[in-house]
């Protein structure tokens, strides 16, 4: 057996309710890691083209990573992993807390459930024991219940508990799964194929170690690392970086931007720093991406500020193995109900991108959706839809049963999330995302959809940062903000490991930003590798901000495993698990072209004020560079047979 | 790898009882049994074993240690090097450990301490897995008053 991974996964059919262990030859792993590597290898070959998101076939799968429990640093996160029913191709949504770990100590490196069962059933493994215990009582309870009971079943201690919430078993497109507390692995719809397949949870309680080739190694590492996190200098408050921002927006230059000192901002207020500055830079969209931060000033986000939430929070709060600690938890007082600060990205998509200035309702409408298990994002983004609507008329009181859905009454947007999660009336019509809800209203509505393949985009604007509106249309999963951009290229610092990869200039005009060049194309896809290798490592993104010279990913990765290889090899087995997630698609019939994104994000027509003002970007021609950039066909995206074969994938997956 | 109970065994049970993975198995007064597949090699059941019936992962004979004299060692925390990671809690095969933080809002730091005492096993994965070393194992016998103390954690008082 290899180091660092368990070497067996664990298979659990639903339907006919047996569970077996499969082996993993450790070449495998040396193929594709573990985590998404080892799911997109699985899956690929495994889910039936064609086969129902919601159906019998879909194969669901909790992963961890490879650097999981190893000794090493922001390595605790896992993955929940199938097809996707809301782009119809590879699903995939990433998630801190304590669950990865939890995962390797059951023996095992995976959990993956195929069929439908005939009632409600969680899994339960146990001293390494498994088996599937009904779920009749849990039905219907919301996520962070359902693992307060699941606890206390296990006298309180060392359960790690997935689950899904009510919009995961309704089947909402746009539920995702949580664990800890409402903490959730939210996007591409994952929530629903668990509530497909009647599985409420998954809790997991092992005592079983994490072998490891070199732990003094990794330790040493560890230590260096921790030191630069542990650097904690006086910083600017909320209201200084709000301002830094406006100074920002005003200079007609940019500076390449060091994860040093946003490591300090998630320092002091987590991922809410961003809460201000952002709006002030152009980043973060607002009112459904037609408006800019005319419309969302200082003098409204400062409402959203990031002092109003860390003030309230009482501890921070780590994921497992995190010497950062971006998370909080909030204090339970008559405002506040206790449970995890709200992150940034549901801050702007429930505030900025509604016109919502109201914090107390994005924190109730946070704590309503991790509850429900519902995403954030594209809740926040599918209301901004529907409001638009209703101000073009495609929507009118009558189909809202009521409700006044103007810009930023946040009592009719709490009142029509709480309609989504039920699928109440027009909740029921918005419950799977915008890219649904606008094929049901017809008459144009989808040009108000601000998705891409039927991802809602997160908080991040492709007109500000290029980057991010590539990565929003050119992954195989869609509209992430996790994956790349020009800003995040300049954190990872990749080229100081991989001397074949283009270094950035310390100091740019903004508009050199939006030419398309060779180097940019070699940054966007060296991020999509990048990030696989990340994912199959269990390694968290805002780690890796700090660069590879301060996270040394590489350097954990062959002490953990033993093996002896270059950072310019594990970016090649990023290679291949992003061609492996393309080849998914392709084999599901999604056609790549398909997942450009509205083109009111890209800039088209450009924007008449604000930040973003006479911005557009070409982003035909970077997908079609970018593909070239990975041996796919440039003109359709699709990875051609020779490129499957030099990667070592089957052309002709079964089925 | 895997601990081994060897025919000295007299079938007291204890280790099945300490076992934290009830990977031990047998019936009382008969040999019992380690399910290799399943033990973390942790020590417990050598370290209780009145009987000196159990072999070490390297085949090694275990010394019995006296619990109720309280010499099993159990986990002091530096908390100035702690980076509340909380790999302490998560290694811990015996559920011992939490986390605790102070009501003051100027501290929102998480501290990890030995929560139920009782429940240790001083196997030593805690101080093991941590990555920047701030456990250390020490018997209660040979601590001070001060390290005493500390066992409850950094608020005992306030907790």
């Amino acid at each position: 057996m290899g180091h660092a991974s368990m070497g067996k996964i664990m298979w659990v059919d639903l339907g006919r309710g047996t569970i077996k262990i499969e082996s993993i030859p450790d070449t495998l792993y040396q193929k594709v890691l573990s985590g998404v590597g080892l799911a997109a290898h699985l899956l690929y070959e495994r889910i039936p083209s064609g086969a129902d998101p919601l159906g019998p076939d879909n194969i669901l799968g909790f992963v961890s990573g490879l650097l999981t429990g190893t000794g090493s640093l922001f390595t605790g996160r896992w993955m929940v992993t199938g097809k996707s029913p809301l782009t119809g191709g590879w699903g995939d949504a990433n998630c801190g807390g304590n669950f990865s770990p939890a995962i390797k100590r059951c023996g095992v490196d995976g959990i993956f459930f195929t069929g439908i069962s005939p009632r409600p059933v969680y899994l339960w493994a146990d001293k390494g024991r498994a088996e599937l215990r009904d779920a009749t009582e849990l039905w219907g309870r919301d996520t962070v219940e359902t693992e307060e009971i699941l606890k206390q079943q296990a006298d309180g201690r060392g359960l790690r508990v997935a689950c899904i919430g009510p919009a995961g078993e309704k089947q909402s497109l746009i539920a995702g799964v949580a664990n800890d507390g409402g903490r959730m692995a939210a996007r591409s719809g994952l929530g629903a194929v668990m509530g497909s397949k009647r599985l409420k949870a998954v809790a997991l309680s092992g005592g079983q170690r994490i072998p490891v080739h070199d732990r003094e190694t990794i330790k040493t590492l560890s230590q260096q690392c921790n030191e630069a996190v542990q650097f904690h200098p006086p910083f600017l408050n909320g209201i200084m970086m709000a301002y830094t921002g406006t100074l920002m927006r005003l200079l007609p230059m940019q500076m390449a931007f060091d994860g040093m000192l946003y490591k300090l901002m998630l320092d002091k207020y987590g991922t809410a720093s961003l809460n201000q500055i952002m709006v002030e830079v152009g980043d973060t969209p607002i009112k459904n991406w037609k408006g800019s931060n005319e419309d969302f000033d200082r003098d409204r986000s400062v409402n959203l500020s990031p002092e109003i939430f860390t003030d309230t929070m009482v501890v921070k709060y780590h994921c497992y193995s995190c010497p950062l600690g971006c998370g909080g938890l909030m204090a339970k007082n008559s405002a506040w109900s206790g449970g995890h600060k709200p992150e940034y990205e549901s801050v702007m998509a429930l505030g900025g991108l509604l016109l919502n200035d109201d914090a107390e309702s994005i924190y109730t409408l946070n704590d309503m959706l991790n509850r429900a298990g519902m995403d954030t994002i594209s809740a926040g983004g599918t209301v901004a839809f529907a409001m638009e609507c209703y101000e073009k008329g495609l929507l009118t009181r009558d189909d809202t049963g009521g409700l006044e859905l103007t810009w930023g009454n946040s009592a009719a947007i709490v009142q029509l999330v709480e309609k989504m999660i039920r699928r109440e009336g027009i909740g029921d019509l918005l419950a799977d995302g915008s890219r649904a809800a606008a094929g049901r209203i017809g008459r144009q509505a989808d040009r108000l959809a601000m998705h891409a393949g039927g991802q809602e985009l997160g908080m991040h604007d492709g007109r500000y940062d290029p980057g991010f509106a590539l990565h929003y249309c050119v992954e195989p999963t869609p509209g992430r903000h996790t994956i790349g951009s020009q800003m995040y290229y300049e954190m990872f610092r990749l080229w100081e490991r991989v001397p074949e990869l283009p270094d950035v200039s310390l100091v740019y005009t903004k508009g050199s930003k939006y030419e398309s060049e060779d180097d940019k194309i070699s940054a966007a896809a060296a991020c999509s590798r990048f990030m696989n290798v990340l994912n199959g490592t269990g390694t968290c993104l805002f780690g890796a901000f700090l660069g590879v010279e301060r996270l040394p990913l590489f350097e954990w990765l062959n002490a953990a495993t033993g093996w002896d290889r270059s950072p310019a090899d594990y970016m090649a087995i990023g290679e291949r698990i992003q061609t492996l997630k393309q080849a998914f698609n392709v084999k599901h019939g999604v056609d790549p072209k398909s997942f450009k994104a509205n083109p009111r994000t890209l800039g088209i027509p450009p924007q008449t004020a604000g930040a973003n003002a006479g911005r557009s970007v070409a982003v035909d021609a970077m997908m079609r560079a970018y593909w070239q950039r990975f041996g796919w066909d440039p003109a359709t995206g699709k990875p051609g047979e020779a490129v499957l074969k030099r990667w070592g994938i089957k052309t002709k997956p079964s089925d | 790898m895997a601990y081994k109970i060897i025919d000295r065994c007299v079938g007291c049970g204890m280790c099945r009882k300490i076992c934290p993975v009830a990977c031990i198995a047998g019936r009382p007064r008969k040999l019992h049994e380690v399910d290799r597949q399943r033990c973390i090699d942790c020590g417990a059941c050598g370290r209780i074993c009145p009987h000196g019936a159990v072999l070490d992962h390297l085949g090694r004979l275990c010394e019995r240690i006296r619990r109720r004299a309280l010499q099993w060692e159990k986990p002091l925390f530096d908390y100035e090097r702690c980076m509340s990671c909380s790999a302490c809690i998560d290694a811990c095969p015996a559920n011992c450990l939490a986390v605790t933080y102070s009501q003051d809002t100027q501290d929102r730091k998480a501290y990890p301490y030995l929560a139920d005492p009782t429940a240790c096993i001083a196997c030593q994965f805690c101080a093991l897995e941590c990555p920047v070393d701030a456990v250390a194992m020490k018997a209660e016998a040979d601590m001070d008053e001060t390290q005493k103390k500390s066992l409850d954690g950094p608020f005992a008082s306030s907790v």
